[in-house]
């Protein structure tokens, strides 16, 4: 079935995938599609042939009888039984997968995302792992996010340009053999990236259609999403929901990087850093 | 309007015999319907939202329970005397059926002169958040205001000198006033419904209590310490806000069924000479539609006022 | 009877009427008109969307005069055309096709079809559309508004709906409301008179299925606008009285925390509410449109639908869980998994039925004697092409597959599939139908050709290549068509997932396509109004040869609608029964039946010669 796949793959035109996860969403992705034309086009032959045979030129006198119900119920049937089989025997059980595949904190590369109109504010941990405090009365034109300058949690935070969100590209080897570990279906395993996602002022949405990640960024909350990259390159942002005018201007870049490279990028962008300079 | 027209649509009087309704009345069923869904939405809103609160943030014991019963009362009165005055036209009496009515339209407009009550008292009723808290221990007028003796009171509930309703810090300042003085209520919101009535016991049994000067004299605060200042409005938090949007809909629903019966008693009386049977009906109609708005409240007083 | 109507004056007549044809007639041209403006935004949106940051050629400077500052140099500002965005949307839907399947289609047939004199509440019909028409006009005055109108999707989403400067916003909750107000009373007529006031015999079993269509509509509009109303409520008390329904704590607005809101609100709430009555709301959209396209098809296949029964527990079936499916709607909203695992199902489960509809249908078209009339070919192009909007919609009922879709061109063209193709096209077919019962005349068959033929063509054109660009990245709501997104914005050179030349190339396709769509509406709304005055007249009363009610009355019918008392004794498409039996032998002899009528209109007693047994 690999060939279905690669020529639904080419008809949809979805942008290349860049996730570990997006595999199986576009294998249903692109199954669901494959029965809907199927259907589709068994439909609409009907449709000609009826409309061709039975013309009223060709068929002057109507038969007021009408098919047998057996026609019906096997139409239905087999509509019934592709929907509810998707349904029951890839989509909810992916989604469920998908749900309970959430990284642990200290398994994944974490990263604070908030949306604000028109951009993207991107702040990481640090070495610690630990993000500063927050507080409304910290917030000024330099600190959107109203992060607290004193907080000594803080001060290894990375806080990058906007827009720009960054990962790395972490072969993963628990087993120490020095050879990056396999996963169940044999592919190479890397490191997931958690992202904690809110916004500022209205609803946006952070879409990653490479990675087939898409979450409404709302206001209030906090909402992780996470994918694992497996590989390198420089991937669309594009907000999903309206947010007010600069909607179609929200871009964002969020780039998977070899893992010195991001060390040193990152080491551009200390929090404590900027302070010093400030 | 014509006579004749009336006549063409079937059932605008007489039953029809496989629903047993005729049209006004399964009309007024379907309205009903749509109605609950409506205030379903709101109800559903509240519960929303309440759950959603974060603890401390929903205001409680604020609304005047003594008041509110009164007001059921009235509004269940009501109702009676619509049932009764409904009976008696099918009686054919229609001077009963007059007494009845001007009962029910004096608990309508009664309710609706309490709730004006009700309302005003909260319009000129402020909550104050500050800044920088202020110290329970300090300020003796605000024991009731914090969860323990030593506590920090981050804001302060009570009426205010002198500040009519509405106000807002914005328009407080433009009115160029650089303080207010408060008088603090007896208990903050923050208090559980449990713990007020503890210390209600306790102060009870120590006698004398702890009033304090500064509820007498009130809290003087400068408006640069203030961080927002609201009357128990709306804008005052979603308790408020919920409060206002249910019970004005309600009262709103309320006036238009006195308009509703008034217009029947009055000028649209003419009808009980020439079709009787077909007054009744109005009357049953609009009575279901009171009954209605009288259950809506038997949800609503518990809802916001107990719960 | 009849001899009333001469003596009311013009306003009685035409404008206060209480006659059902009437106000149906007047909810007619009402809504097509809202239909024109809708279009006529949208246009601009694409031509926008194809040359983006370009001054509108024509009427760019009476866009200015009108709009001022968003329309400054006769351009359209991305303000602009969010505000053309969300009125398209509210417009369309709310005055443009629901009044028009609801009150014009609605309002006409159903008294006639069920042999009822009128509506069960003629003054409050009056009412409705009076509202109906007023609601529309607070909308169309949104325009004018400081601040310009809403601008926040036809969903209004807060907290920017709450956040944006604008009176338009307030209008437009006003004007739903008044909008929700009138369809309420409308539908609470619709029900009460189906249930009252069928003629004796119109059993439930024998009512055309058009009727069913209504009567389950008019329950959606009864039961599922309420909370949009309510949510309306909260929203104007949150605008007005700065209250916090919707306001989430801690909102940060351009850097500064918003003061004095409280906070403690929730964005989702509205989402629920909106989406409570937005998911039954499409199938207001379609189910009375599906009702048109059975009435066409039974007359001009000459034969009995396929399925009554099973049609009507579908519509039936899709009415009670269209309640239910609504948070598809909020997928991307972070949803729990026992959450999403049940409205993944419930929308998936509702498919089915809509299947089970066109599938009919389509079965009954086997055996048939088809006539290609002009309503014919409208009502047979909803099949398929409802079945594109359909089946694209199953992909976005899965939760993970959604994520790839959701707010992407391919939503737009899942939905348009459904309501242009779809509901319009119905709609045209069911002017095209009625017509000569309304009017006394026959609509020009040859512009109802051109009309069709151009018509389908360009749908196509338009709303496939937006599937493609939706796969491929193009959001929707995009004021500049994502040009920001592509390749031709310099800083996503190398960026995987930038959209292509050849995606943003589509764009200038959709646009012209556009251009030539408007185009072929001409001979449509010239046909419209010339066959009122000058098309052929009808030869009969029935000139369709039809079963229904509504065609055994005088042309156009009278005040009062039957010249004489009604009795039903059949079902609603007794076609062909004549020739039921000879079609089962080898070789028929036609000779003894040719003559005979190929159909038993519904009052006609059943008997001897008249064929037919009661059911
Ligand atoms: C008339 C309107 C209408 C109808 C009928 C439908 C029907 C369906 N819709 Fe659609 N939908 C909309 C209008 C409609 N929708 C609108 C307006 C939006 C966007 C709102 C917004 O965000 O602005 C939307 C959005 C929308 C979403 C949200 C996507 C998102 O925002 O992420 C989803 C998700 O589940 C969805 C699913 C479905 C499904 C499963 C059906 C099913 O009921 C479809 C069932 C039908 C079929 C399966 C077709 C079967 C028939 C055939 C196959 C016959 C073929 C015949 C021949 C070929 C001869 N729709
Ligand atoms: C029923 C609803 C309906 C209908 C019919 C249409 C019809 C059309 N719509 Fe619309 N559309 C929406 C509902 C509808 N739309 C909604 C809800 C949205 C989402 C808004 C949002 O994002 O919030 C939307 C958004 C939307 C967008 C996306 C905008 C964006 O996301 O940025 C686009 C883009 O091309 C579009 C295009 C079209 C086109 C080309 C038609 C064409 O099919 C139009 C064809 C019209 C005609 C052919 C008119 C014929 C009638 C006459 C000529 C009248 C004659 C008069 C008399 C005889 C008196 N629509
Ligand atoms: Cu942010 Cu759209
Ligand atoms: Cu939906």
């Amino acid at each position: 079935m690999d060939w279905i796949d690669g020529l639904m793959g080419k008809l949809l035109n979805l942008p290349p995938l860049g996730t570990r996860e997006g595999e199986s969403m576009d294998r249903l992705l692109n199954a669901t599609h494959v029965s809907m034309v199927v259907l589709f086009a068994i439909w609409f032959a009907f449709l000609v042939v009826a409309l061709v045979r039975f013309r009223t030129k060709r068929h002057p006198r109507a038969n007021a009888t009408g098919v047998s119900p057996m026609i019906f119920l096997l139409v239905i049937g087999m509509v019934l039984l592709d929907e509810l089989g998707t349904l029951f025997g890839a989509a909810i059980p992916l989604w469920n997968k998908h749900l309970a595949g959430f990284p642990a904190e200290k398994d994944a590369t974490v990263v604070r995302v908030a949306a604000q109109q028109f951009t993207w504010n991107v702040r990481y941990p640090g070495a610690d792992g630990k993000f500063g405090g927050q507080g409304m009365s910290f917030v000024d034109d330099d600190n959107p996010l109203g992060y607290d300058p004193a907080d000594p949690a803080g001060k290894d935070d990375v806080s990058p340009p906007l827009k720009d969100l960054r990962v790395p590209l972490i072969p993963i080897d628990v087993d120490g053999d020095g050879r990056q570990d396999l996963d169940e279906e044999g592919k190479p395993k890397f490191k997931p990236v958690l992202i904690h996602l809110s916004s500022l002022d209205v609803i946006h949405s952070l879409k990653i259609l490479p990675f087939r990640i898409c979450q409404d960024a709302i206001p209030g909350m906090s909402i992780p999403v996470y994918f694992t990259p497996t590989k390198t390159g420089k991937f669309m942002i594009t907000c999903a929901q309206l947010c007010g005018n600069g909607h179609a201007t929200m871009v964002g870049w969020l780039t998977v990087m070899e893992p010195e490279e991001y060390a040193r990028w990152q080491a551009n962008y200390l929090v404590d850093k900027s302070a010093a300079r400030g | 309007m014509s006579h004749s027209q009336h006549e063409a649509i079937p059932y605008t009087t007489e039953v029809r015999e496989d629903t047993g309704l005729y049209n006004g009345k399964l009309g007024m069923w379907l309205f009903l319907a749509s109605e609950v869904m409506l205030f379903g939405g709101l109800f559903s809103a509240y519960v929303f939202l309440r759950l959603g609160a974060r603890p401390g943030e929903w205001p409680h014991g604020l609304l005047n329970i003594p008041i509110g019963t009164f007001n059921t009362l009235v509004l269940i009165t009501s109702s009676l005397t619509v049932a009764m005055s409904w009976t008696a036209l099918k009686l054919g009496d229609f001077q009963t059926y007059r007494k009845y009515q001007l009962v029910t339209l004096a608990c309508a407009v009664g309710f609706l002169a309490i709730k004006s009550f009700e309302y005003y008292d909260k319009f000129t009723h402020y909550e104050v958040w500050l800044k920088a808290p202020l110290a329970a221990g300090e300020h003796p007028g605000l024991a009731g205001h914090a969860a323990a003796p030593d506590a920090e009171v981050p804001s302060v509930i009570g009426h205010v000198e002198g500040v009519g309703p509405f106000e807002t810090l914005a328009s407080l300042e433009e009115a160029g006033a650089t303080s207010i003085t408060i008088h603090p209520d007896k208990y903050h919101y923050r208090l559980t419904a449990w713990q007020q009535a503890e210390r209600t016991m306790k102060e009870a049994s120590m006698e004398g209590g702890s009033a304090g000067a500064e509820a007498h004299e009130g809290l003087t605060i400068e408006l640069s310490k203030i961080a927002r200042l609201s009357a128990l409005v709306p804008r005052h938090s979603t308790f408020f806000a919920c409060y206002f949007t249910l019970t004005a809909l309600h009262a709103l629903h309320v006036a238009g069924g006195i308009v509703a019966f008034a217009w029947l008693l009055w000028p649209g009386a003419r009808m009980w000479r020439e079709e009787p049977e077909r007054y009744t009906n109005r009357i049953e109609v609009t009575g279901l539609f009171w009954h209605f708005v009288d259950l809506v409240w038997i949800f609503l007083f518990p809802t916001l006022y107990l719960l | 009877m009849s001899s009333e109507t001469h003596e009311l004056g013009f306003l009685r007549k035409y404008v206060f009427s209480l006659d059902h044809k009437v106000i149906g007639i007047q909810y007619g041209i009402t809504s097509l008109s809202f239909v024109f403006v809708g279009l006529v935004l949208m246009m601009l949106m694409r031509w926008q969307i194809a040359n983006p940051g370009e001054a509108v050629p024509i009427v760019g400077g009476l866009l200015e005069g009108v709009m001022g500052v968003p329309a400054a140099e006769g351009k359209i500002s991305p303000d602009l055309y969010n505000m053309f965005g969300a009125m398209h949307g509210t417009i369309m839907i709310f005055l443009g096709i629901v009044p028009l399947v609801f009150g014009a289609f609605g309002n006409y047939l159903v008294p006639l079809q069920i042999g009822a004199p009128d509506m069960a509440f003629p003054k409050l019909n009056m009412f409705s559309y009076h509202l109906y028409l007023w609601g529309g006009l607070v909308m169309l005055a949104s325009f004018l508004a400081p601040g310009g109108p809403a601008q926040a999707g036809w969903t209004s989403y807060p907290p920017l709906t709450t956040i944006i400067p604008t009176d338009g916003q307030t209008y437009w909750i006003i004007a739903m409301v008044i909008i929700i107000t009138s369809s309420l009373l409308g539908s609470i007529n619709v029900i009460t008179t189906v249930i009252q006031l069928r003629a004796p015999g119109m059993t439930w079993g024998r009512l055309p299925f058009f009727v069913w269509t209504e009567f389950v509509t008019a329950f959606l509009l009864l039961l599922s606008f309420p909370p949009l109303e309510s949510g309306a409520i909260l929203q104007f008390v949150d605008r007005i009285f700065g209250a916090s329904f919707f306001m989430p704590h801690d909102l940060i607005v351009s850097g500064t925390p918003m003061a004095d809101v409280s906070g403690g609100g929730s964005p989702l709430l509205w989402q629920h509410l909106f989406w409570f009555l937005g998911h039954p709301e499409v199938y207001v959209l379609v189910l009375a449109p599906m009702g048109i396209v059975t009435e066409i098809f039974a007359n001009n296949i000459r034969k009995p639908i396929w399925g009554y029964p099973a049609m009507v527990g579908s519509i039936l079936t899709i009415g009670f869980l269209s309640m239910v499916v609504w948070a598809h709607h909020m997928f991307m909203t972070g949803m729990g998994s026992n959450i999403s695992m049940f409205f993944q199902t419930t929308t998936t489960v509702i498919s089915i039925p809509s299947v089970i509809v066109m599938t009919c249908l389509l079965l009954s078209l086997w055996g048939g004697s088809i006539r290609f009339t002009v309503p014919m070919l409208f009502a047979i192009t909803f099949l398929p092409m409802f079945g594109i909007g359909g089946l694209t919609g199953i992909p976005m009922a899965f939760n993970s597959t959604d994520t790839v879709l959701h707010d992407s061109y391919y939503i737009i063209g899942h939905f348009h599939y459904l309501v242009a193709p779809g509901t319009l096209f119905a709609v045209f077919g069911g002017i095209y139908y009625w017509f000569p019962k309304a009017t006394g005349r026959h609509m020009s068959v040859k512009l109802g050709h051109a009309h069709f033929w151009g018509s389908l063509v360009c749908m196509n054109l338009i709303f496939f290549p937006m599937l493609v660009q939706g796969l491929a990245g193009m959001g929707r709501r995009m004021s500049d068509g994502g040009a920001n997104y592509s390749l031709a914005n310099p800083s996503n050179e190398g960026v995987v997932g930038a959209l292509s030349s050849t995606i943003m190339g589509l764009n200038v396709l959709i646009a012209w396509s556009v251009v030539a769509l408007a185009l072929f509406q001409l001979p449509f709304i010239f046909n419209f109004f010339y066959s009122i005055v000058a098309g052929e007249k009808v030869e009969n009363d029935n000139p369709w040869g039809a079963t229904t009610l509504e065609w055994q009355t005088p042309t156009p019918p009278p005040h009062g609608n039957f010249a004489e008392p009604v009795v039903v004794y059949r079902k609603a498409y007794d076609y062909s029964l004549h020739f039921k039996a000879l079609h089962a032998q080898e070789a028929p002899e036609w000779g003894s039946v040719a003559h005979l009528p190929d159909f038993e209109p519904q009052n006609l007693p059943v008997s001897a010669e008249t064929v037919g047994a009661p059911e």
